[in-house]
């Protein structure tokens, strides 16, 4: 099928190098990872009826290549919306264990980032960083949905970043 | 109507007073072998057993009542209508205490008792006796009658809880009067509408508010319990519902509760250090 590079003539070998673009293997995949962050649907408080508004059609999470998974197993990303118990918080490390690699955490929330509004409770985990390691922190109480999409546009850019340059955003755990 | 049962009961009094020891005997006997059905534990039937044995002979020596062990009724109404002078305010003495043994001449009967004179709605003023006080008159004649006056630390009318009756129990004294309350045909609690635990720093209290279908009345119990070593008599196989809810006073507020089926924490994790409702709790994990 071999293509002949040496028969182009100059025009044809000037069209090519303006449509074709070059990269790396990292970057390829960081493209690809990065637009389909498939999320581990993770509710836990009013947290979630914003990820499930954003979810749904208005805000239409769908179009950043963005669909919720029932199942760890199949996810790329947990967003973590909600309050987190010290309860929650073994259950929560399991099923980050369960996400197979690569795998990214978005905390939303105020709660998960930093306990919130619970901060002097006895049973809430004052921010779910302790758990998992973080990749965004999401303010508000709750973020409203243009907020998580700003969040996990800030999640696609550093994916890509972190290909591009080969080195970490934040140091992991 | 009332004023014919008033009559009725005005002649019971008077003319079948004998008739009516008998009566609260049996009834006396029912309640006491229904306890003996819920296992009690056995050193407080033990305890009752003897006073009433005790108080037994003294009776029996007075009036010559044959029966082993029916209580001594007839010194202890004496002793009800001379502390219920002291409580019923502006209530007919005479009729608060004879109402209950009047009422319990059938005791198969409770949906055909006189209904106390409480439903009736009254223009309240800010000092004046609430309109639950005849109920709650009721139940202080009547658990005085039990056995003197030692279950009760107090009774009174909880206005801030829209005029609930109030008793407030030695936490000795608790499991024998659920039972009370909730088999005597008079009473028939059965059903906890709330099942809480309070810390007052000096002592904890727990709190149980119960339901009577028969006579649609709520009724407030108070159990104070030592601050210290917690513990009070289950009553979760009287009512089922105070199952979880003396395992959730268990786990947040440490009180013990002894004879529980199953006493466990409920909300937090098992391997959790101390009470967090307590006052003093300090957080073993501090900052996580």
């Amino acid at each position: 099928m071999g293509v002949n590079f040496e028969d182009f003539s100059p025009f044809e070998e000037q069209e090519l190098q303006r449509n074709v673009l070059t990269t790396n293997l990292e970057q390829m995949k960081s493209l690809i990872r990065s637009n389909s962050l498939w999320p581990l649907t993770f509710g836990l408080a009013c947290c979630a009826i914003e990820m499930m508004g954003t979810g749904g059609s208005h805000y239409d999470l769908d179009r950043f290549g963005v669909i919720f998974r029932a199942s760890p197993r199949q996810s790329d990303v947990m967003i973590v919306a909600g309050t987190v118990t010290k309860k929650m918080a073994p259950l929560l490390r399991r099923l980050y264990d369960q996400m197979p690699e690569p795998k990214w955490v978005i905390a939303m929330g105020s709660c998960a980032t930093a306990g919130g509004p619970y901060i002097k409770s006895y049973s809430v985990v004052k921010g779910v960083d302790q758990i998992v390691p973080v990749d965004v922190y999401i303010p508000g109480c709750p973020p409203n949905p243009a907020a998580l999409i700003y969040g996990i546009h800030k999640l696609q850019e550093k994916i890509r970043y972190e290909a591009k340059h080969g080195k970490r955003v934040t140091i992991r755990e | 109507m009332s004023d014919q049962e008033k009559e009725q009961e005005k002649e019971l009094t008077t003319e079948t007073k004998a008739a009516n020891v008998m009566s609260e005997e049996t009834v006396e006997i029912k309640s006491a072998s229904k306890e003996q059905d819920v296992q009690k534990p056995d050193a407080l039937s033990q305890e009752l057993k003897d006073e009433g044995s005790v108080k037994n002979e003294s009776a029996s020596e007075e009036q010559g009542i044959q029966k082993p062990d029916a209580p001594p009724s007839q010194e202890v109404t004496d002793e009800g209508s001379v502390k219920n002078d002291s409580v019923s305010t502006g209530v007919d003495v005479e009729n608060t205490v004879t109402k209950p043994q009047a009422a319990s001449v059938p005791p198969k009967k409770p949906a055909a008792t006189p209904r106390p004179a409480a439903k009736k709605p009254v223009e309240e003023k800010p000092l004046e006796p609430s309109r639950k006080q005849p109920w709650l008159d009721k139940f202080v004649v009547k658990l005085k009658d039990l056995e003197g006056s030692e279950y009760l630390e107090d009774a009174f009318i909880n206005r801030a809880n829209s005029d609930l009756p109030t008793l407030v129990v030695k936490s000795e004294w608790w499991r024998y009067l659920a039972l009370y309350l909730r088999n005597h045909p008079d009473c028939q609690f059965h059903y906890v509408q709330n099942f809480s635990s309070v810390d007052y720093e000096t002592h904890l209290e727990v709190v149980v508010h119960l339901f009577s279908f028969p006579y649609k009345e709520r009724l407030g119990v108070r159990v104070k319990v030592d601050r210290t070593e917690a513990k009070v008599d289950s009553v979760a196989d009287i009512w089922a519902a105070a199952n979880w809810n003396e395992r959730e006073a268990y786990d947040l507020m440490g009180i013990t509760f002894e004879g529980h089926p199953d006493l466990r924490r409920i909300m937090l994790t098992d391997q959790w250090v101390g009470h967090p409702l307590r006052k003093d709790y300090v957080p073993y994990d501090e900052g996580v």
